[in-house]
């Protein structure tokens, strides 16, 4: 089974939006995003022939940006720069596509790579344990030990502003919403 | 009641700026993969076989699938600053060089020291490849593995990053054949296209095959064409000649034509497949962005309150990176531009101030 150029561009079409939003949450940058998605949507392409006929490409590409970002964070450290010593920019008009950074990235930004790969997974792409522990290559004992810790830490940085435990998506994958 | 995780998850990612989906650079990204994959695979059976029972038992993808093999093919937000290459989020340490010039190749980044050391930096090891390239300027494609310099001994070196080896080393005269000086007139390599380094000599702008091992004057230096940059043979060059005229910019596929004209700068770039050209110069307060083929001014808007804005990088033929320099500081920040989109916006904020801060031009910050 070819690369039929038309179907892969469809699925990459179709896919790009949601993966660069959990890219963005991954990573915090808009660029960094686009670059994860770019690489990640670029792997599927090799294997594209098994998946088109395995219906596994969400999961794949799903997986390859897990994977990629991770590997980029083991690597080296990424520049998120923290918000709360902004530079200084005398008359930037920040509605012009400066990167303004929330105190919910910020909060993001405190956490190991792996903590935030799972908020992110199951707070944002609403996942459950087993699948999280899936994508991750982990036990899902690891998975609730890493929520917890995570929430913990950002408990710390949002307050009680925040209702941190309630929405969480149950085992089986189905949230809450 | 307060907001759930997923209300400020949510929230964050609802207003994301939108720009065009690059399916084209996609797939591009992919065959360059597929195409890895299969040399790999061709001259190590066991390595893939073990490849594909692993991939068949896990189902999935591994970011090192292809680990070592065109770890750099894709062309991210890249800058360096002391010993320190930036590419999208990875920091590249090559401590205790410090880059004072650099170009990328799907392998990795080649850099010069100050005092014209030449090296090769994968992400895993640095080697020295080279010497003597004193002014530090690099040659390489926006694609590929070649990267080509003329050192000291006037020898003009084309460097394989892929197979850790010269492919190319030959002797280069820089004194002009009709004895008349030229403003620069000192050979460097000017560009690399495909399978063809361009350097410049004391005859004119040579193209050297790279399958061939040979070369031929493709703009003779009697000729006042200023070779600057060729990509997917089309041919940015600056004209000289016409007393009566201002000096322009051509660009066109054959050099003995002289149409169609932009205006003139210091520095050109064209995209990958020189569908457009970035023109910048150190004393205009911003850069341009043209359509060849329409010639016309497609400069995205940029973000309000920056000075010194100039091209540094093409990411593909519609994206390219930008330096740029807030009012009334002298720290730099990274655009990061779409053609089509029009619009730009920040990809790194205060990376470092003005001249200390490099990018993948192949010379020293020009600006």
């Amino acid at each position: 089974m070819g690369r039929d150029r038309s179907e892969f561009g469809d699925f990459v079409t179709a896919r790009w939006p949601a993966m660069l939003r959990t890219a963005y949450l991954l990573t915090g940058d808009h660029g960094h995003a686009e670059d994860l998605v770019q690489t990640a949507l670029a792997k599927c392409f090799v294997a594209w022939p098994r998946l088109r006929a395995s219906a596994a490409a969400d999961a794949y590409v799903r997986k390859a940006v897990l994977n990629t970002y991770l590997s980029w964070r083991r690597k080296r450290s990424w520049h998120e720069l923290p918000s709360d010593q902004p530079p200084e920019r005398a008359g930037v008009d920040s509605t012009e596509g400066l990167a303004q950074r929330s105190v919910v990235m910020d909060a993001l930004a405190t956490l190991p790579p792996k903590q935030r790969a799972v908020v992110v997974l199951r707070f944002y792409d609403d996942l459950g344990v087993q699948q999280v522990a899936q994508h991750l290559g982990c036990t899902t004992g690891s998975v609730k030990r890493q929520t917890s810790v995570a929430l913990a830490k950002l408990r710390t940085v949002l307050g009680e502003a925040a209702d941190l435990v309630e929405e969480a998506p149950s085992v089986d994958g189905r949230g809450r919403r | 009641m307060s907001p759930t995780m997923k209300d400020l998850l949510s929230d964050e990612v609802r207003d994301l700026p939108t720009s065009p989906i690059p399916v084209d650079a996609v797939i591009g990204d992919g065959r360059r993969r597929l195409r890895r994959h299969r040399a790999t695979s061709g001259t190590a059976a066991f390595a893939a076989v073990a490849a594909v029972a692993a991939l068949a038992v896990q189902g999935l993808p591994s970011d090192d699938g292809f680990a070592g093999v065109g770890e750099f093919e894709q062309r991210k937000v890249t800058y360096a600053t002391a010993s320190t290459i930036h590419y999208g989020g990875q920091g590249i340490d090559v401590s205790p060089h410090q880059v004072w010039s650099f170009a990328q190749t799907d392998d990795g980044f080649v850099f010069t020291t100050e005092s014209g050391d030449v090296y090769l930096a994968d992400g895993e090891t640095v080697e020295q490849i080279g010497d003597g390239n004193d002014d530090g300027l690099l040659a390489a494609d926006d694609t590929g593995s070649y990267v080509a310099w003329v050192d000291s001994d006037a020898e003009a070196v084309v460097y394989d990053t892929a197979d850790r080896a010269e492919v190319t080393r030959t002797a280069v005269d820089g004194e002009p054949t009709d004895g008349v000086w030229l403003d620069d007139d000192a050979p460097y390599a000017v560009a690399v296209d495909g399978d063809v380094a361009y350097w410049r000599t004391g005859d004119g702008v040579v193209a050297w095959n790279l399958t061939t091992q040979s070369g031929e004057v493709l703009v003779a230096h009697s000729d006042h064409f200023y070779v600057q940059d060729i990509a997917d043979g089309r041919i940015a060059q600056v004209w000289t000649a016409g007393a009566d005229l201002p000096r322009h910019v051509v660009v066109n596929t054959d050099p003995d034509a002289e149409r169609p004209l932009f205006p003139m700068t210091e520095r050109t770039d064209l995209s990958p497949s020189g569908h457009h050209l970035a023109l910048g110069d150190r004393f205009a307060p911003a850069g341009w962005i043209y359509d060849v083929a329409r010639r016309d001014d497609v400069t995205p808007t940029l973000p309000a309150g920056y000075r010194r804005v100039f091209v540094t990088q093409w990411i593909d033929d519609d994206r390219y990176v930008a330096r740029a320099q807030p009012e009334g500081s002298d720290q730099i920040d990274l655009l990061r531009c779409s053609i089509s989109a029009g619009t730009c916006s920040v990809a790194a904020s205060a990376v470092g101030s003005a001249g200390d801060v490099q990018y993948p031009v192949g010379q020293v910050d020009p600006y």
